[in-house]
């Protein structure tokens, strides 16, 4: 593998250091299916992923990002409810140095489980 | 310095690696919690990969060695020589002690089964009932 090394990105009009481009991507990411026998189905950065309870899930890092406490922002998606209906859910997430969390919303206030599910979390890498 | 940052190598592998769905799960209760449901380790495939290739994971110790540096120090981890090849089952052992707290597979004094490897066949598919899940004893 090869290294470009260079300190600016430009597309001829807008110049943006290289720093901003690497701290900007995801650190770490999922795609998941959390029903059935659950798993990952694509993923980056990722140990394990630990099934918490019902549309609860936490994803372990390899590469842990630095800080303590909440040091990341971490978002979570869901779609295709395992009932046949559809409604807006709540999702939500956050990231600490070893881990992110994935909690997975209803259409009421209960958790639940979600066929297809993604998650990742941006902060800086330990 | 050679090897690079641990994250770099994560993604030159998973470039290069087919992912490998284990056929293990762990099955584990908190004994802090102990009302909470059991949990399910579930290995990520591209780690696996990973493992089973060797030259991309740092030492077991490291992530050891890394829950005790005080917030804010630098980590051992990612910047660790890597080590060799694991089979199936020593990649198992790595991923217990590291993502699973010590309180579960090393401290634990009482009673009962807190802890299990297990066949994916041995998890149930229904989740009808998932915040029940105890391990049987």
């Amino acid at each position: 593998m090869s290294t470009l090394s260079v300190s600016n990105i430009t597309d001829g009009t807008t110049t943006v250091g290289t720093e901003y481009v690497v701290n900007g991507s995801a650190k770490a990411w999922a795609s998941y299916n959390g029903t059935g026998t659950v798993s990952t189905r694509q993923s980056f950065n990722v140990t394990s992923m630990i099934d918490v309870s019902t549309g609860t899930f936490t994803f372990q890092l390899t590469s842990g990002l630095s800080g303590s406490g909440v040091v990341g922002s971490a978002w979570n998606s869901v779609g295709e409810y395992s009932s046949s209906a559809e409604y807006p859910v709540q999702t939500g997430g956050y990231a600490t140095a070893s881990y992110f969390k994935a909690m997975c919303g209803s259409d009421s206030t209960a958790r639940a489980d979600w066929y297809t599910g993604s998650a990742g979390c941006m902060g800086d890498l330990a | 310095m050679t090897h690079g940052h641990l994250w770099e190598r994560l993604l030159e592998a998973k470039s290069r690696l087919k992912p490998v769905q284990s056929k293990y799960r762990v099955l584990f209760e908190d004994p802090n919690a102990p009302d909470e449901p059991a949990k399910v380790l579930v290995p990520d495939p591209n780690w696996m990969a990973a493992a089973l290739a060797g030259n991309v994971l740092p030492s077991i110790d490291t992530y050891q060695r890394d829950r005790l540096v005080p917030d804010g120090e630098p980590k051992e981890h990612p910047y660790a020589e890597p080590i060799g090849a694991m089979t199936e089952e020593e990649a198992i052992e790595y991923l217990v002690m590291k993502d699973i707290d010590p309180a579960v597979w090393r401290d634990y004094q009482g009673n009962r089964t807190i802890m299990k490897i297990v066949p994916v066949e041995m998890i149930p598919s229904d989740r009808s009932f998932r915040n029940a899940w105890r391990i049987m004893q």
